[in-house]
């Protein structure tokens, strides 16, 4: 049974101190542009058009979720690491910012086609083989999307915990 | 000491990681806002030069091939159908595809070939499930681009990749990706039709 009393005991001793609500606020806008970028539009001038007019359900919901969780989770480390609440790599934090940017950036984008030429591979071998991985990355972005909300779950459960464990220490001066 | 090489190590983390994010960023911006001369650079073919008449094959399996087209003016947009960008690109056309009709200029969606190793849907349910409207109106005709084609136009394998070409078969403009440049495509059609 997952005890989400200590989870949110947590997540209130880093959000009570103002420093962190800004860092949080910033980064979560942050990430949800990035997000929004990779999700729904190619360029700025783009994406601004498509908040004005409305962005898709799917775009504006996983950006929105993405950014705020993601945000969370890196200052829940922060957090953690300066109160030496934890005192190694999140791992899930790492892995769900991978799983979660790398369909999004790589899939359509000239980055995949351009590294196969840098390794040295030709036109021809660049337009029969770029789909091979491309393609997936496009296909199973939901599913991949879908992995990096549970790394980020994972990361933020475990992290407030931690930080809940240590908090009857720490008085956090804002 | 411990505590503090590990503080140091995830702030360096992080600090690569979203260096990473911004860096890709940048790339893919950049590079795709750049296409026309980066790619132009690998296949010697730029703004002002004849397009290659190459075959390619409508979704119907009619054959056909770029000279075909001399005396109208098109654009040849090359896809791949798992692309979402691409599918974006279909959605903007979609509600501006009066704007190439009413100037006579039709639009050639053409799959790269073999849809660049992974096979997506077809071609043509492609075009008529993201832009209804532009394929019922014969404004954007779906097509296959054969091997020599997709090896002419897009020798890099980027997606999302576009020529406007004049009825005397010159490359008038190109760019990438169409969603967020049809603006530029549509004052270049009206600038030249």
């Amino acid at each position: 049974m997952v005890n989400m009393f200590k989870t949110i005991k947590g997540i209130n001793i880093v959000l009570s101190n103002k420093k962190y609500i800004a860092t949080f606020a910033v980064m979560a806008i942050f990430a949800f542009i990035v997000y929004s970028l990779l999700l729904e539009s190619s360029s700025l001038n783009l994406l601004a058009q498509k908040i004005a007019f409305g962005l898709d359900a799917y775009a504006l919901t996983a950006s929105a979720a993405l950014g705020i969780m993601l945000s969370l989770s890196i200052v829940l480390n922060i957090f953690a690491f300066s109160r030496s609440s934890i005192n190694h790599v999140d791992k899930a934090s790492i892995g769900a910012v991978i799983t979660s940017i790398a369909p999004l950036a790589l899939c359509c984008s000239t980055i995949i086609p351009s590294v196969l030429a840098a390794i040295g591979m030709g036109a021809s071998a660049i337009i029969s083989t770029a789909g091979y991985i491309q393609g997936p990355l496009a296909v199973y972005e939901p599913v991949l999307l879908a992995v990096s909300f549970v790394l980020l779950a994972l990361s933020i459960y475990i992290t407030s915990r931690s930080i809940a464990k240590s908090g009857e220490c720490c008085v956090v001066k804002s | 000491m411990n505590a503090v090489l590990s503080k140091a190590r995830v702030v360096l983390v992080v600090l690569i990681a979203l260096a990473v994010i911004v860096v890709l960023l940048a790339y893919s911006s950049f590079t795709a806002s750049h296409v026309q001369s980066s790619s132009a650079a690998s296949r010697n073919l730029t703004i002002g030069d004849y397009a290659p008449n190459t075959p390619f094959y409508f979704a119907n399996g009619t054959e056909s091939n770029v000279s075909n087209y001399k005396g109208k003016e098109i654009v040849l947009w090359f896809v791949a159908t798992w692309c979402s960008g691409c599918a974006q690109g279909d959605e903007m056309l979609n509600s501006n595809y009066s704007a190439f009709k009413d100037k006579g200029v039709k639009v050639i969606e053409l799959e790269l070939y073999k849809d660049l190793g992974y096979q997506g849907e077809n071609i043509a349910s492609f075009v008529s499930g993201f832009a209804p409207q532009a394929y019922l109106s014969n404004a954007v005709m779906p097509a296959y681009a054969s091997y020599n084609m997709t090896l002419a136009y897009d020798p890099n394998g980027y997606l999302d990749i576009y020529y406007l070409i004049s009825p005397s078969g010159r490359i008038l403009y190109t760019n990438s990706p169409l969603a967020s440049t049809l603006p530029a495509l549509l004052y270049e059609v009206n600038k030249t039709v």
